[in-house]
Order: structure tokens, then sequence, then C-alpha cells
């Protein structure tokens, strides 16, 4: 054999030879890596970040807890302080005929303007409450035991209490999983193998660590979350009414869509069926305490923008996406009910089934993860903020009630499905 | 169902990560072409040991070094000349204990072996017989051999002379061919015991 066929035997059997080695070989060159890794200081600027958004979200609570509980006590001593005049008021008052009510009321309501135009303090809010004050009359009947006219009056508050829902929701849905998966685990297959360009074969091992970055997906949610309120029928002369709300929490339904630019940027609209379970309880002028407990099943559409952000972690591990969310939320109460309301001793014109239609609005904030289950399917769960109020003013009978505000803060979860066509394939 | 939106990760997305040092690109850059380099590692060293830490040394300097690829040839073969020049650094860092010394050409060119005998050899039993070689047998013998590098290139590298690297190729073909004789004696008596029993 010349000597350079023994070089050429050995060139050609060993010169794209491929020996793997173990698979211990990667930790060890990973352990030896430099940490200039923009990863790892991004992760701690979007932990800032996080911290900050949460931590910005409890002390807006803690403040607004703090002045409610203030306007609360400041309320309870007005109470104490015309509590025998106004018992021997209402008694008065109850004794007259039907006739004398109405003269008494308008009577009333002169005062009321005369006070309004006196004070600034909540004048336009209470142009005329006839209903209302049939209520308190009612109630002043029996103290010790809300009646149903009690409850009833919580009706008339419904449009503050809409603001001030407690929502829990829950949501399961059915995925569009069999038909999809199946073919497209063909596709996938097959796309993976092709050569991505002269260098660099997709292997088998590496196929399988691909994942869907752009395109459709569809899914459910569930959210569990409660809400407070910045508002309330404010005080004035005899008709001094106050709302205090009872953590309450409620179920919920939805499905979502969404839509993923690339690894970095989605969009996602949600449809959520709220079904809220709202306990009341107001203290009105006369110092009763009245509880009510009112069902409202709400409509909610959430449209949101999505910047993710995929912690490092190794090829070999499933993708964990970071979102943080923001979005706007439209919602209509869709019915409304007051279980423990006699209907039978309700006036005519007030509808508690349907006693107010107000559209209400949220600007949304969130962050949530998402873990993925394979390269189709990845649960979702994080925390949601949302703030806003009603759109309008509600007027019934003449009563006003100023625009509500609110601020719920809630627990995510949902899964979701990548629709497998118009996609692109990456690490994530 | 349309699949012709579908795009994979090109090899330029990969490099781009891993010059921006990002973990997960560095780690498909590393399972897309560990094999391949650690043959290359296993060519140059004695044991496998030897052969796993110039293959961390290599892709080490080599995602330090990323930026340097300027994408006009090949990634691979710029890949594999890092690997290349991190066996000779090791080589040379140890030259002291490989003394080099300059052989008579003729004394190497007097074995013969068959082309049947080479051509039913593995890959593997190939790259046994060269990492039986003296370190500086092994690394001349490839850098020649396998790389294409000249004697002289080879010299330079190797901090030695062109008629060192000439005599150390030379030797090198000379004691491989004996290992292919001897391989070829074994695997004979072997196939005869089994052939008439023992």
């Amino acid at each position: 054999m010349e000597s350079n066929e023994l070089d050429n035997l050995f060139k050609n059997a060993l010169a794209e030879h491929e020996f793997p080695p173990q698979e211990k070989m990667w930790k060890k060159i990973e352990g030896r890596l430099p940490n200039k890794n923009k990863g790892i200081v991004l992760s701690w600027f979007n932990f800032g970040i996080a911290a900050a958004f949460m931590g910005a979200i409890v002390m807006a609570t803690l403040i607004f807890l703090f002045q409610k509980n203030n306007s609360e006590q400041k309320f309870a001593q007005q109470k104490i302080e015309n509590k025998s005049n106004e018992i021997a008021q209402n008694k008065a008052i109850i004794n007259d005929s039907n006739k004398k009510q109405i003269a008494t009321i308008s009577s009333e309501k002169k005062v009321v303007k005369k006070r309004n135009s006196e004070n600034f303090i909540a004048p336009k809010r209470i142009k005329n409450t006839n209903a209302t004050i049939q209520l308190n009359l009612a109630s002043n009947t029996n103290n010790s035991i809300p009646s149903t006219n009690e409850n009833l009056k919580s009706k008339n508050l419904i449009p503050v209490a809409i603001a001030a829902n407690n929502s829990l929701g829950l949501a399961l849905s059915l995925k569009t999983k069999l038909p999809l998966v199946g073919n497209s685990d063909v596709e996938f297959n097959r796309t993976m193998h092709r050569k991505v360009n002269d260098d660099v074969f997709i292997s088998d091992l590496l196929r399988r660590q691909l994942y869907f970055v752009k395109g459709f997906h569809i899914g459910i949610k569930t959210e569990f979350g409660n809400s407070w309120i910045s508002a309330s029928v404010p005080a004035s002369g005899i008709l001094n009414i106050k709302m205090r709300y009872v953590i309450n929490a409620s179920l919920a339904y939805g499905f979502t869509a969404g839509y993923d630019f690339n690894n970095k940027y989605g969009v996602q609209i949600e449809y959520h069926i709220v079904n809220q379970n709202v306990q009341l309880s107001e203290v009105s002028s006369n110092s009763t305490l009245q509880n009510s407990n009112l069902r409202m099943n709400y409509n909610h559409i959430p449209l949101l923008f999505k910047i993710k952000w995929h912690p490092l972690r190794g090829i070999e591990s499933k993708p964990l996406v970071m979102n943080y969310v923001l979005g706007v939320q439209y919602g209509w109460l869709r019915s409304s009910s007051a279980p423990n309301i006699d209907y039978t001793l309700i006036p005519n014109e007030i509808n508690v089934k349907k006693p107010v239609y107000l559209d209400e609005w949220n600007a949304i904030m969130a962050i949530s993860y998402d873990v993925y289950i394979n390269q189709f399917f990845f649960l979702t769960f994080g925390g949601r903020a949302a703030f806003g109020g009603d759109l309008q003013k509600y007027t019934s009978n003449d009563l006003a009630i100023t625009k509500s505000k609110n601020l719920t803060l809630g627990l995510e979860f949902g899964l979701h499905c990548k629709l497998p066509f118009w996609q692109k394939y990456s690490l994530h | 169902m349309d699949t012709s939106h579908q795009i994979l990760p090109e090899l330029d997305e990969i490099v781009d990560g891993c010059i921006k040092g990002q973990r997960k690109f560095q780690e498909l850059l590393y399972r897309n072409f560990a094999g391949k380099m650690f043959a290359v590692c296993m060519r140059y060293s004695y044991s496998r040991e030897d052969a796993e830490d110039m293959l961390q040394e290599g892709f080490l300097k080599a995602f330090n070094s990323i930026e340097k690829f300027r994408g006009d040839g090949s990634f691979e073969g710029w890949l594999r000349r890092i690997f290349v020049n991190t066996s000779i650094e090791m080589f040379r860092k140890n030259s002291k204990m490989y003394p080099l010394t300059e052989l008579n050409q003729s004394v190497a060119n007097n074995q013969v072996v068959s082309n049947d005998i080479v051509s039913n050899m593995s890959a593997n039993e190939m790259m046994q017989m060269i990492q039986k070689l003296s370190p500086g047998y092994r690394v001349a013998f490839n850098l020649y051999a396998i790389e294409g590098f000249t004697h002289k290139e080879i010299g330079d590298m190797m901090g030695i002379s062109e008629g060192t690297s000439k005599s150390q190729v030379a030797r090198a073909r000379m004691l491989l061919q004996r290992m292919i004789e001897e391989h070829s004696k074994k695997k004979l008596s072997s196939e005869n015991a089994a052939l008439y029993g023992k």
C-alpha cells in the first residue's frame, strides 16, 4: 500500500466520522460558560418589573381600603349622633297616611334640595328618591329584622353593587385536540427533517424540542378574584345610605382565542361568563344594618396584548413563557336577581330581576406563565389586575348615582391549544 | 393543511443567538456539532478523557470567539479549525513530554499492507489505532493525512521543522501499517478459531 493510499483510507474513514460524546458533557461545558448571558440579566430585570407591578397593586389596594374604612368610621359617628332624632322622626312618618307620607316626602325633597344648594357634597346623587324613601319608611317598622323592602332597597343600590362585584372565574372547555394533533404530527415530523442549510441537519432530538411560536391558539380559562368599589350612594339628610362590601366569590367560565405574531408578541381575546354572588351590607341613616345577597351574571370581553419572555432553560426542558399582559375589557350585565327578596312586596316600577343594565370598562394588567405540555398544548397561570368603572350613570326613578370605579385582583388558570396551521417552529 | 409557512431555525439564527450569549442557542449549536467535533478530539487524543477535556476547551473557545465568524465560509470548517488548533495547543503545552526526533524516511516506507485488510476495518478501529500513536506522530499524521495541511504549515503550527514533520508522518504511517497487520492477524486467527474450534 502506498503512503497516499493509507492516508486516503484514514481520511475517508475519519474525516466526517461522528463520535457522540456523553450526555453529561454539555452540563460540564455549560457550567464553565461565562454568565454574560443576556437572559440571566434580563431575568432580574423582569422579576424587578413584576415585583414593582405587584407592589403597586398592593399599595393601591391598601390605600383604597384605608380610605374606605375612614369614610365608614365617619359615617358611623354621624349615625350615632342622629340616631334618636331619626327614630322619632321615622315613627311619626310611619303613623301617617300615604298622602301624608307623600307630603312629607315632598317637604323632605325640598329640604334635600335646599341642603344640596348649601352643601355641594352629593347634591346630584339624590334628586328624587321616592322608592328609597318608601323603603326607609317601611324598614323602620321593624329595625331588628331586615324586611323584604329593606332588601329591595339594596336593589336600588345594584348599580353600585355591580361595580363592587367579587368575581371568581372557573372555566372548562373542550378542545379540538384529536384531529389537529393527528394530522399535524405527520407534517411536523416531515418538516422537521428538512435540511436547514449546508451544515446543519435537525435531528430527531432537536425536532422534539421545537415549539410553535407563531400562529393561532384557542383555549379555556378560569379566573378567581375579588373586587373593591370606590362609589356608593351618598349620605344626605334622612337618606343616609352607605354600603359596605363583603368579600365574596363567584364562578365564571370562558373561552380564549389568540394569535402570536412571534415568540415575543401576541394578542388574545377572551369571552367570560361571570356568575357573581355579591353580599352587600348597607347602613342607612336610620341605623339599620341591612344585608342583601345579589346574584349577577356578567359577560366580559377582554382584549389583551401580550409581551412574552422566555426564561432560559435547557433545550431538553419544555418552554416556560412569561407574559406581560396589557388590555381593555368591556362588560355588561346579562341578568341579575335578589334571591332573598319577596317579589310580591316590590313596587311595580322596580324590576328586581333586571334592576339595571350598566356597561362597564376595565383596563387590565396581568402577568402569567405558559407551561408547555407538548408542542400543541400549554397551561397558563398567573395574576390579573383590572381597574375601571361604569361607562354611564345609572338613573332610575330619579335616583342618580355617580359612576363607580372598581379594582379587581384575580388569579387565572387556563388550558390552551395551538392550532397547527400557519405556524412557525422555534425553540422558544 | 398548509405547511408552507413552517420555518425552521436557520444556522444564522443559531449563530446570532450564540453571539448574544443565549444559552439555548449555545446548546443547540453544541448538539449539532458535538458528534463531529468529538470525533476530531478523539483523533488528536490518546484517551476518551483526554478527548472530553479537548471538547470542553474547544466549545468554550468557539462560544467566546463566535463573533469572529464572518460567515464567508463553512461554519463547520471554522469550528473544526478551532478544535484542531485546540488540539495543537494542548500538544504544544505538553511538548516537553514528547521529544520529537527526525527519523530516516526509508525506514518508514518498507512496510506493505494489503488494501483489503484496511478496507475491512471500521472507523472506530482506525480511530483506536491513531490514538495508540505517540502524541507527535498522532498530531502530525492527523494534520497531514486527514486535515490536508502541508509539512511547512504543520511545522509552523507544531513548532517543529518541516523535515521533522515529514519524519513524524512517515513514522506514524509505519506504525499504523504494523498495527493494521497485527489487527489482520488477530482477526484471521479468531476467524480460524471460530471455524475449526479451539
